[in-house]
């Protein structure tokens, strides 16, 4: 069976493929929830984020000039989308309210059986960062872009991408060495 | 906390050792023999570890997702087709099904413990899908949701809203 490439999809679904818009969304939505899910730190708002995002992209289809790959374009719409949504519910709890990570994670535990204690720990964690460290952490290190991808999906250049990161990353170790 | 420009005594930048550890470039030869920057790159070993183990896992998507997401595009493309026509002596006020749609599914998202899962406006009845959140008093909440939308339609359209039919179709 011939698979098609996001490039083929995304022109059929343009001259409006119904089925190839689903077949993106199929292929597309795993990452678009990961990316999600970290940066918000909740599942029902992860998908929440990803019916946004969709509909953003289906909205903006005929926007697409393909001078960047489909999956940096979606990336891009889903990390704006996290992030207007964490702008939208501010504020909420303060993040001294929050308490221990530990503590944070022993009790999300129960919430998310499919995650390891680390794993639980790391994502609160994340979102003791600044929204712009997450989004470039999470774009990295849980999405795989690569520097170039980064400085695309976040409008950076990949200098500032790159320090961005950096800055971030310490960031999130200092968050978790207070826990070790 | 860290500071991100910070230097250890011996010159050698901190994000240098880190992005050694997260990106595995290679160390220079002094980082490789000075006390200072082995130090260092252990604890951000040991920091880091946690990190690619957690991104190692797999996110399972919740199994409706996708044809959650499905089903709200088709709901977006057939609300986009139809229209609502408001005539006034001075004229015809026409309104764009996505609108009503948007403004109903807005208010709606509004009342506590609800999200709007999919909304459609066909021929005079909107139809709102809804998710509750576990241990919402089911009726209530409709009671809410329905006076909020009716509130929020009435208010723009300046007249009595369409039929609004709600149906609760997940729990979260």
């Amino acid at each position: 069976m011939e698979i098609s490439t996001d490039a083929t999809l995304i022109d059929a679904a343009i001259g409006g493929d119904e089925r190839a818009f689903a077949a993106l969304v199929q292929r597309h939505t795993p990452k678009i929830y990961r990316v999600a899910l970290h940066l918000l730190g909740s599942r029902s708002d992860a998908e929440d984020c990803v019916q946004e995002c969709w509909l953003t992209v289906w909205r903006q289809l005929h926007r697409y000039r393909g001078d960047a790959a489909v999956g940096t374009w979606l990336y891009r719409i889903a990390a704006n989308t996290a992030l207007m949504q964490i702008r939208r519910r501010r504020p909420t709890v303060a993040l001294d309210e929050l308490g221990d990570i530990g503590e944070i994670a022993d009790r999300s535990a129960h919430a998310d059986p499919d995650r390891s204690m680390t794993g639980i720990m790391v994502r609160q964690a994340l979102q003791r960062l600044s929204d712009e460290h997450r989004a470039v952490l999470v774009l990295r290190e849980f999405a795989g872009l690569s520097y170039d991808e980064l400085g695309a999906t976040l409008g950076l250049s990949v200098p500032a991408a790159r320090s961005r990161l950096h800055r971030a990353r310490l960031a999130l170790t200092d968050v978790l060495q207070e826990r070790q | 906390m860290t500071d991100p420009g910070r230097s250890l005594p011996c010159g050698t930048p901190v994000s240098a050792l880190m992005e050694s550890v997260a990106d595995g470039t290679p160390l220079s030869v002094h980082s490789e023999q000075c006390p200072y920057c082995q130090s260092t790159m252990e604890s951000l070993t040991r920091s880091w570890a946690s990190i690619r183990s957690a991104a190692a896992e797999p996110t399972p998507v919740p199994p409706q997702l996708v044809p959650r997401v499905l089903s709200r595009i088709n709901a977006e493309r057939r609300a986009g087709s139809g229209r609502m026509e408001l005539v006034g002596e001075r004229g015809t006020l026409r309104i764009g099904a996505r609108v009503v749609v948007g403004v109903a599914r807005a208010a709606a998202a509004t009342v506590p413990g609800v999200q709007v899962r999919t909304g459609t406006f066909e021929g005079t009845r909107l139809t709102l899908d809804l998710a509750l959140h576990h241990g919402s008093a089911l009726a209530d909440t409709e009671l809410r949701t329905r006076r909020k939308v009716d509130e929020d339609l009435r208010q723009m359209l300046g007249t009595p809203p369409p039929i609004v039919d709600i149906r609760i179709v997940d729990v979260w």
